[in-house]
Order: C-alpha cells, then structure tokens, then sequence
C-alpha cells in the first residue's frame, strides 16, 4: 500500500467527511511544517484511467472550495506512507510556500477551442504559411531531400500541424486578454493537445464572474466558439513561472 | 459555463487530461523498479527535478551577467 | 508572468517526460522466467520512447531554428530515422505494439 498525494495548502482546512478519491478511498489530511496536504491509500502503483484522473480531479476540486486555493500536484504521485508525504513536505517548504503564495486567492479558468472548429482564427492560413516557408533551415531546392532530412520534415509536419492550431488560439488568447487585462493575475501561452487548443488564466475568485462578462463580449462580437471552463484549482501555475 | 458548442463532453474530457495528467506540481517522483518481488532501482525524479530547476536559475544568472540572449544549446553526436 | 524561453520549454518538456516515466513503467517486472523477457522489454522499450519523442522534438526545434546546414540535418535525420526503424523492429520482436507502451486512456490518451 502507498499514499497517493492530490494537492497541498497553507491552512489546515480537512477534506469534507466521506470525500472519495482514487480508486474509492477515503481522502485524509496529513499536516507537516506549516503545510496541509491531501492524501488517500492506494495500491503501491497507480497508472492513469480516465476514473482515476476524475477522482483526483474531483478531490483538487473539493479542496478548492473547502478554503484557501490548494496547489494541485499532477497525476500519479504515490509515497510509501503518510509519513514521506509529511517529511516531503518539511524537506520542500521553501519551494512550495512561494508557489502557493503566488496562487493565494485565485482560480484556473480554462479557454478552450476545439481543433476543427470553424472559427475566424483556425481559419487563418497566414500562420500556417509563414511555418511552411520557414520550414526546414537548408535550402533543398536544389534537390530531393535524403531519407534522413525528408524524416525530420515529417516529424515537422506533425508538430507544426500542432503549433499552427496553437497559434491561432494565440490570435484568441491576445484578443481575450487585451478585453479583460486588469483582471488576469496570470496566463500562459496555448498549447494544443488532444484535440483541443488551449491556454489557462489565473484569476482572483472574487473577479471569476467580471471575466467570464468581459470575454464573453469579445467571444460575441468575433462569433469564435471557445468555452471558458473552470474554475479549477490552479495546475498550471503549479510550477515554476 | 459557457460556450458556444452543443457539446461540450468530449471536449472537456479532454482539457481534464490535459490538466490533470499534464499540469499540477510534480512534488516528489520516487519510481521504485523490481524483479519480481526484489527491489532493484530507485529512480529519484526529485534529484532530477531539482538539478532542472538550479540549472535553470544558473543559467537565467549567467544571462542577466552576460546580457547574452540564446543559451547555449548542445549539439546532438552524429552517426 | 514572464515569457517561456526555449530553454525553459525544453526543461518543462524534460520534467513532462520524467513524471510520464515515472507512471508508465511497470513497478514490478515479472520474475518468471518465460515471461521476464517481455516485462524487461517493455520497461527498456517504454524509456527509450520517451527519451526517443525528447529527441525527435529537440531535432525539429534545430532543424526550425535554421542553424544546421543540410548535411547536418541530414545526418540527425537518419539517426533518428534508423532509431525509430530499430524501435519499430524491437516492438516486433517483443510482440509489443505502441498501445503496450502507452498510457490506457483510450483514444484520448497516450504519451502526447
């Protein structure tokens, strides 16, 4: 058996009783150094199935609303006891106390584009021409390309196909956030990934509604289909800046 | 929430993923590789994550000093 | 918050890849002997992909940054290309397919 980990915070708010995480466990609080975190007992190895990633979601989730903003930590990390969990803790105080301070009264709001929508932006060839041209740094002209230079393009194409989708959602994330500036404490480029392009702000709980109005009138005058999920707790402004 | 799609399922399945599996503070990654029963490697990702994150504040130090703007990123060994 | 420089990127991606490790190996490899094989396999296989995907992704990023001439990106395309042919041949042999290696989230998942 392991401690499976969902998130740390700086009080000592307690899981709601009842609360179930992974794989059915009951979630506990364990304290160390001034931190709390959130935990349940698994199995020693816990490989990621859609269940799961709700469960630890749901958790994050929970601890979310039970008090101050935790710090999400990814999926999957496991320790050998309750016991790690705190001396992790004691041994990574002052990495994560800046972390949370950073996230203090915020929220993750997500926008999201689907990557075969019809929006004005993933209609934008502009972009993805201007990849096509600065395409591979020799000029092969002259020539066909060899085995080894006609793999990497492909590999190219396959990323840039990616990237061509993250850069019209860039288009988005400019126009979105020049709309709602004061009210983005944080935010970070697009990236695109399953099927979807997008990119992730950091927002005070108190302003969540104020955001959702201002780009929600910058989403109706450019009809582009982008959904404002959340708020979650903050995973992508869990790490280093 | 809001959104201008009729469904939004799948789409939110997939920003879950996206968040959860890909996001969030990776605090301590201790991978612990047995044959069989016996324990045989311990493979630390904290040790790792920390060198990454000194290396990295080294290496912002060093630019600030220099005023240099590109790392210096190594070449990969042909053949 | 300030902006991702390349550098940064390739550390992230790196953390990424780690904590992909980190979930996807087996932490028990089985011992019986008919089966070992297939459990190291996969253990071996599943690493050298993660590590193989941080390559071809860093190849690319050189090749877009236009400060290789052709002969360079020559040459790293066909280690990269004799290096996924080999893969492709080791799975073979192990009777692994792509899907063994990977994260079971159906069509959603995978090692991105």
């Amino acid at each position: 058996m392991a401690t499976y980990l969902y998130c740390l915070r700086a009080d000592r708010a307690h899981p709601p009783a009842a609360l179930s995480g992974v794989d059915g466990a009951i979630v506990h609080a364990v304290h160390g150094s001034g931190l709390t975190a959130w935990v349940s007992e698994v199995a020693n190895k816990v490989t990621p199935t859609v269940d799961r990633v709700k469960a630890h979601d749901t958790v994050c989730a929970a601890a979310l609303a039970a008090g101050e903003t935790p710090l999400p930590v990814r999926f999957g990390q496991t320790f050998p006891d309750d016991a790690s969990v705190v001396s992790e803790l004691a041994a990574r105080e002052s990495v994560l106390r800046p972390r949370l301070a950073r996230i203090a009264g915020c929220v993750e709001l997500r926008l999201v584009v689907p990557q075969d929508s019809d929006s004005p932006s993933e209609k934008s060839t502009a972009g993805t021409s201007t990849l096509d041209t600065m395409s591979a740094g020799p000029d092969t002209s002259r020539g066909a390309d060899g085995p080894g230079t006609a793999f990497l393009k492909r590999l190219a194409r396959r990323d840039r196909a990616d990237l061509a989708r993250a850069l019209g959602c860039e288009d988005v994330r400019h126009a979105v956030c020049s709309a709602a500036t004061s009210l983005i404490v944080g935010q970070k480029p697009c990236e695109s990934a399953r099927g979807i392009s997008f990119f992730p702000v950091l927002v005070r709980r108190a302003e969540v509604d104020a955001f959702r109005s201002a780009v929600a009138e910058t989403l109706r005058i450019k009809a582009i289909p982008l959904a404002v999920l959340g708020p979650f707790a903050p995973y992508s402004f869990a790490g280093d800046a | 929430m809001s959104g201008e799609l009729l469904d939004n399922a799948p789409l939110e399945l997939s920003d879950l993923i996206n968040r959860v599996l890909d996001k969030g503070a990776v605090i301590a990654g201790s991978v612990t590789i047995s044959v069989g029963d016996i324990d045989l490697i311990q493979l630390d990702l904290t040790v790792v994550l920390t060198a990454i994150e000194t290396a990295r504040s080294a290496e912002r130090r060093r630019r600030e000093l220099q005023g240099d703007l590109n790392g210096d990123v190594p070449v990969l060994p042909s053949g | 918050m300030p902006p991702i420089d390349a550098d940064d990127a390739m550390r992230e991606e790196l953390a990424t890849q780690l904590s992909v490790i980190a979930r996807t190996l087996p932490d028990r490899i089985n011992a019986d002997p008919e089966r070992v094989e297939q459990g190291l396999a996969k253990l071996v296989l599943t690493l050298i992909e993660v590590v193989r995907k941080v390559l071809e992704h860093q190849a690319v990023r050189r090749m877009d940054g236009g400060g290789l001439s052709a002969e360079e990106v020559e040459r790293l395309g066909l280690a990269l290309l004799k290096l996924d042919e080999r893969m492709q041949e080791m799975k073979g042999a192990f009777g692994l397919t792509d899907e063994d290696l990977q994260i079971d989230l159906g069509p959603l998942g995978g090692l991105r």
